[in-house]
């Protein structure tokens, strides 16, 4: 559906809305609806899941989790976890300003701070209300946000809903973003709180910007720079601390968030920073003040995956060997594809539409993948986006790739 | 049709849309749409949309992106005006 069809839609009345989606679903169940699909068992670099026609569960190679070092059914994570339950029960019952934050929260924030250089952290239940809390906690509309024009939907809809005024910035192209910084300045004075933020590995390509020369851009105009390292935790640096570990610029930031819920396989997510502006999302910040704190389960399981990180540096070896194999094979194979730093290796075909046939024949063949299409990603930019695990084999790698390419065959042919 | 025809075709949508009361006079083509009016991207396929209706022309979603000024907006429908054969 182009723009024009979702606007059409949306002006429609609710009911006549709501009838045209729920039918269009259904004609799309009868296809095989990809969305949604139902897996069964442990993630990891197979499982079950739901064929698209029947209630038949069957095995597939997995290229399309974000669990990148297979941590989310690790034998010491989970008996971490069974420990844990043991000592501490499950809920928190409470949001972290009344009942519920204990010694194993503080512990897990003040260690996650540690990883940005930063003082103090605060964890949320997902990368969602992460962003949430940064925008809401810290800025009004007396202030001004310039976001990165990829930053994710999560964003996005923080700064409506704290109506913060906001400018989108190219953060391939620093010199407009200076020039945008200067014209704005011109404008409102120096003594309004610019704030701004980029996304660390980029998470619809894997690729990480000029992060040096934009830190030193905000430096120089009073700019707080919040990093967005989503995806960066675990799967990139020398010993996945992220973004900022890979080019060597921990504690050059003001505040950076990242997920427990990919490489560290478990849930949730924090962010990171000074004491004092801790202090301002720990108090203020609605979505942090208005949640129940993060489980048991869920803390024992980032801190195990935290030791595995400290002491096994073989898995981030795994996945950065394991990404660069799987980028030369599918270039010897004549792919198109973006070589980036993370997990994340995205794959293009010459034709718009056809990358849902070839995910759909991928399915059949027994290998799951994901796919981006508009307005996910501009118009022409369609891609298979794989997600490399350390635990996939060099021969699970070529199976993958063998099937992608039969596929495309099939499709594009 | 004049640019100034779609430069006030521009503010008569953008208004609709936004229940705003912009004019030409105040709002400087160097204007942003989203830190000077407040649109963001939802609004704006919802002012494209109008002003490809207003102005009977097409433009594909692939050319709406990376616009980031009002003059961004104004030079490509004065584009697509010019190229709408008579």
């Amino acid at each position: 559906m182009d723009s024009r069809g979702l606007i059409e839609l949306e002006r429609m009345p609710f009911k006549d809305r709501l009838t045209k989606q729920y039918s269009f679903y259904l004609k799309e169940l009868e296809n095989g609806y990809m969305m949604g699909r139902e897996g069964f068992g442990p993630v990891g670099k197979t499982m079950k899941y739901k064929d698209l026609h029947t209630d038949e569960f069957r095995e597939v190679l997995v290229f399309g989790s974000n669990s990148y070092l297979g941590f989310s059914d690790h034998p010491y994570v989970k008996e971490k976890v069974k420990e844990a339950v043991d000592l501490y029960g499950i809920g928190t019952g409470g949001s972290p300003a009344f009942s519920g934050y204990t010694r194993q929260h503080k512990e897990l924030e003040l260690r996650l701070a540690k990883l940005a250089g930063h003082e103090d952290a605060v964890l949320l239940p997902g990368g969602y209300m992460a962003n949430l809390c940064w925008v809401n906690g810290l800025m009004n509309n007396n202030d001004i946000i310039i976001y990165d024009k990829n930053s994710h939907a999560s964003v996005i809809n923080a700064i409506k809903m704290t109506s913060v005024p906001f400018y989108s910035f190219d953060p391939d192209n620093l010199d407009e973003f200076e020039k945008l910084i200067g014209k704005i300045r011109s404008r409102v004075g120096n003594e309004k709180q610019i704030f701004s933020t980029v996304e660390g590995v980029r998470s619809i390509d894997g690729k990480i910007i000029e992060l040096a020369r934009y830190i030193e851009i905000c430096k120089a105009n009073n700019i707080i720079i919040i990093l967005d390292d989503a995806h960066g935790l675990g799967t990139v640096g020398a010993t996945g601390k992220g973004t900022l570990e890979y080019l060597n610029l921990i504690g050059q930031v003001d505040l950076r968030m990242s997920t427990c819920s990919k490489a560290i396989g478990a849930q949730g997510a924090f962010v990171s920073g000074s004491k004092e502006l801790i202090f301002l999302l720990r108090n203020f910040s609605y979505p942090y003040v208005f949640t129940s704190g993060l489980a048991q389960p869920t803390i024992a399981a980032i801190s195990a995956a935290l030791d595995l990180l400290e002491n096994e540096p073989h898995h981030v070896q795994q996945l950065h060997a394991n990404v660069a194999y799987m980028q030369d094979r599918l270039e010897q194979r004549g792919f198109k594809i973006i070589r980036g730093e993370s997990g994340i290796i995205p794959v293009f075909f010459e034709q718009d539409g056809v990358v849902r046939l070839i995910n759909k024949e991928l399915y059949r063949r027994g290998l799951f993948a994901n796919i981006m299409e508009y307005p996910m990603v501009p118009p022409g930019l369609e891609r298979l986006r794989l997600s490399i695990m350390s635990i996939h084999t060099k021969e699970e790698m070529d199976r993958a790739v063998d099937m992608i390419y039969e596929a495309s065959r099939l499709v594009c042919n | 049709m004049s640019s100034d025809n779609i430069v006030n075709a521009f503010f008569s949508v953008v208004n609709s849309v936004k229940k705003t009361a912009f004019t030409a006079d105040i709002i400087g083509l160097d204007f942003h749409l989203g830190g000077d009016l407040g649109i963001d991207s939802r609004e704006m396929l919802e002012i494209w949309y109008d002003l490809e209706k207003t102005l009977n022309i097409h433009i594909p979603d692939g050319e709406k992106r990376d616009r980031y000024t009002v003059q961004d907006v104004i030079d490509l429908l004065e584009q697509k005006v010019e190229t709408v054969p008579v």
